[in-house]
């Protein structure tokens, strides 16, 4: 057997751990609400399989690690009164322990952390317990159900191995039915209740530069996760294959004959259009998972946040059946988690400030998802302080952001709290306000597609509107030409298209050359200096042009010229190879309707890197 | 593509001494590649250029879905252009991804001895060195034996030639 393999299922098991820690942790959220014996039940058998994986597949320290809570929860299971807060905030702390421990064990497994000061609070809280009634676990019926779990794990492990193992680490495997577990198509699609965002990070606390940080990270981080997929839908699929496979030998037949031109092979033609077009949405589907794992996570760090500030808070989430592609919702969470972390540590004012403005106590923050032809809208809605557009206006003026005397409008002062380095909280807290946080929740949002709004209202609140693409796989994109060749641009990336006369244009000292928009000046550059295309039209005042009016980061607006609009249409969306991943400037490829491949443009990047050109003042460095 | 590479592996240690090569050419001169490693060979495509490449990076095909990259293996190799040959597109499956390799026209399929591949000889090449498996005698002619699947997984395409862009 070579190595990959055995770190490929190395890898499997960890992801498997990671589902069931994610289990674990609904469960947990849950102790507090519902009465506690049926969540402590699913739990310690979370838990046992926890161990049985680990001790398999030689993480010995993890297993032992794993046992004590097994004990703990063995303890809890039969005195569920003992259960209150403080046990669930223990038991939060060991899922948090445990996923960390996991997610450094995917790079280095051997990685062993220090967990002596959660295993001896588990410990007193154990000894605290006592040992309780007479019922020995090892009676349970929840036992015997354990036992045939382990020597599943066991079984495929064994079986992928396709090697003899040691039989005396599975004293249980003899006497049990075949795998029902794991990795059986059945169960995965039972298990929707809790999808796998498992295989992301599970920590939750979400400083701010920690954020800038992960999100690069999660950028870098497996593309291609695993998919759990219904068997159900496998068998759509194959059925549909077959069609395909019909109608395909109907034509082969025909075409044996010596003819296509008859009714037959009409149908079956226009049938196996229809057909590749269901095939083509049914696989498209298969990315789409419900976003309440994206919920859980979100309900988990609020429920921290509220704690640690003392603030009281009821979360209301709606709509954790809706349907979003796999790499939307885990690029999701941190920003999701951000606006949360903002909305309770400056949105909801101190309890006391609650009570004497007369709002309900606790607070309310809202978390909507809602459907809405092809794309997905999530609201979240805060009942604390709003924001004050005079104190933006203060810290804006005093950063320098905006001149003495400028007139903004309010709207656009409360958008402000979208600038890079911008924050009006004035005591730097722990959790959130070192200024880097709202630009790049946007900036993550705008990556996949989506968009940001806010409204506030001084006393009353605020509500972040976020709408998201369902999927990645399709976008509404411009199709133009440079020179000869055609390039995609989102068209959410670009502000105007603009049709100008040449003698608009005015040429300025610098050899730059700007025209008038809206009566404001904006600069226009050639877009194939970017592309080193050739053969564009010189500027010429004689000539209409046609220019992409983009936005840059200090929110002034530069033009780029390029040479014809070819179309404004739906893209399919295909990533870059390695090879050229590193191309800078392009996103992805698409294909246009006759096929042919064309690069998907990053106006954004090229915005920036006339940005950095002209701000910097420095001589252009080149990438490489 | 796992299951792919591991057979390869196997039959490279099993049939170690009778590797079979795919023949082309390039101008005059005779080159083969490990046949293994090359996943189709297809009729000259529409390509797409792109921009702030390399120059022997052609652009971009779209062969049955799936977009790869084309590589000029004279332009690569610094050899002259004679546009009057016709093309044929040979598509590796990299481990970056699949990419495709154009060349003037293949041959035939051979097998070379191992032991009859005289390994990275001592001669100076218009070949880059990490392209070069050695040298063979074929019938009457010499053959260059590259593996084209390795080196193209390791080259690096982009290369900027607009000046305004900058990284941030």
């Amino acid at each position: 057997m070579s190595g990959s393999d055995q770190s490929q299922m190395f890898r499997m098991l960890l992801d498997e751990i990671d589902d069931t820690l994610s289990d674990f942790e609904s469960r947990c959220l849950r102790l507090d609400t519902s009465s506690p014996q049926a969540e402590l039940n699913d739990m310690f058998r979370f838990v046992h399989n926890i161990k049985g994986a680990s001790r398999i597949y030689g993480l010995g320290e993890f297993g032992t690690f794993v046992h004590s809570i097994e004990d703990l929860l063995g303890r809890l299971r039969t005195q569920p009164h003992q259960m209150d807060s403080s046990v669930t905030d223990l038991l939060l702390q060991v899922h948090k322990f445990l996923s960390e421990w996991v997610e450094v064990l995917r790079s280095n497994p051997k990685y062993v952390p220090n967990g002596e000061v959660i295993l001896a609070e588990i410990q007193a809280l154990i000894h605290g317990i006592g040992e309780g009634p007479a019922e020995d676990l090892n009676k349970t019926p929840e036992k015997n159900k354990i036992a045939e779990d382990l020597p599943n794990i066991a079984d495929l492990l064994k079986k992928k191995k396709k090697k003899e193992e040691n039989p005396s680490a599975f004293p249980k495997i003899e006497n049990t039915t075949p795998p029902q577990e794991f990795f059986t198509p059945e169960t995965t699609a039972k298990k929707t209740d809790s999808p796998p965002i498992a295989s992301q990070k599970s920590e939750i606390y979400a400083f701010e530069d920690d954020i800038k940080r992960r999100i690069q990270q999660t950028k870098k981080k497996r593309p291609t996760g695993n998919l759990k997929i219904g068997s159900n839908k496998i068998d759509e699929i194959m059925q549909l294959i077959g069609e395909l496979s019909i109608q395909q030998s109907i034509l082969w037949h025909h075409h044996q004959m010596g003819s296509l031109d008859n009714l037959i092979c009409k149908n079956a033609i226009s049938m196996n259009q229809k057909t590749i077009k269901d095939l083509q949405e049914m696989i498209l589907g298969l990315r789409m998972q419900p976003i309440d794992g994206l919920f859980q996570r979100v309900e988990r760090s609020t429920r921290d946040l509220a704690r640690e500030l003392d603030k009281r808070v009821t979360l209301v989430m709606d709509g954790a059946n809706i349907l979003m592609d796999k790499t939307v919702i885990e690029k999701m969470a941190d920003p999701l988690i951000h606006l949360l972390r903002n909305a309770i540590d400056h949105g909801i004012e101190n309890e006391d400030v609650r009570r004497a403005k007369n709002k309900p106590v606790p607070a309310i923050v809202k978390v909507t998802a809602t459907q809405d032809s092809g794309q997905v809208i999530i609201d979240i809605e805060d009942d604390g302080q709003g924001i004050d557009p005079e104190r933006i206006l203060a810290k804006a003026q005093e950063k320098g952001m905006i001149k003495e005397g400028q007139h903004i409008s309010e709207i656009e002062l409360v958008k402000m709290i979208f600038e890079p380095g911008f924050s009006t909280k004035e005591s730097v807290t722990e959790i959130s306000g070192r200024g880097v946080g709202m630009d790049v929740v946007q900036q993550s949002i705008q990556e996949i597609g989506g968009t940001i709004e806010i409204t506030t209202k001084v006393g009353r609140g605020t509500a972040f509107h976020i709408t998201l693409p369902t999927s990645l796989e399709i976008v509404d994109a411009l199709v133009f030409k440079v020179g000869e060749s055609t390039y995609i641009v989102p068209t959410q990336e670009v502000q105007e298209i603009l049709e100008l006369k040449g003698e608009a244009l005015n040429y300025l000292a610098s050899g730059c050359s700007a025209v008038r928009v809206h009566d404001q000046m904006v600069p226009v550059e050639n877009l194939s200096d970017y592309l080193d295309a050739q053969g564009i039209i010189p500027i010429d005042t004689s000539q209409n042009f046609i220019a992409l009016l983009v936005k840059l980061k200090d929110r002034s607006n530069v033009a780029f010229r390029i040479d014809e609009i070819v179309s404004q249409q739906q893209i399919v969306v295909r990533p870059l190879s390695d090879h050229l991943s590193r191309l800078p400037g392009f996103t992805a490829v698409g294909v246009l309707g006759n096929g042919e491949p064309a690069l998907i443009l990053s106006m954004g990047f090229i915005g920036e890197c006339y940005f950095n050109w002209t701000h910097t003042g420095r001589e252009p460095r080149r990438v490489l | 593509m796992s299951t792919a590479k591991s057979i390869l592996e196997t039959i490279e240690y099993e049939e170690l001494d009778s590797h079979k090569f795919l023949l082309f050419k390039l101008n005059d001169e005779f080159y083969a590649t490990p046949l293994l490693a090359v996943k189709q060979v297809v009729e000259n495509q529409h390509v797409k250029t792109v921009p702030n490449t390399a120059p022997y990076f052609l652009g971009l095909i779209n062969y049955r879905g799936q977009i790869m990259g084309l590589v000029d293996l004279k332009k690569r190799f610094q050899m002259p252009e004679r546009p009057e040959i016709k093309k044929t597109f040979l598509i590796f499956e990299s481990e970056s991804g699949p990419i495709a390799a154009q060349v003037d026209h293949v041959e035939a399929v051979i097998s070379i001895d191992d032991n009859k591949i005289e390994k990275k000889p001592n001669i100076k090449s218009d070949v880059p060195s990490h392209y070069m498996i050695g040298v063979a005698q074929f019938n009457d002619s010499m053959i260059t034996v590259i593996d084209l699947n390795k080196s193209f997984s390791s080259e690096d395409y982009v290369q900027i030639h607009s000046n305004k862009l900058i990284s941030s």
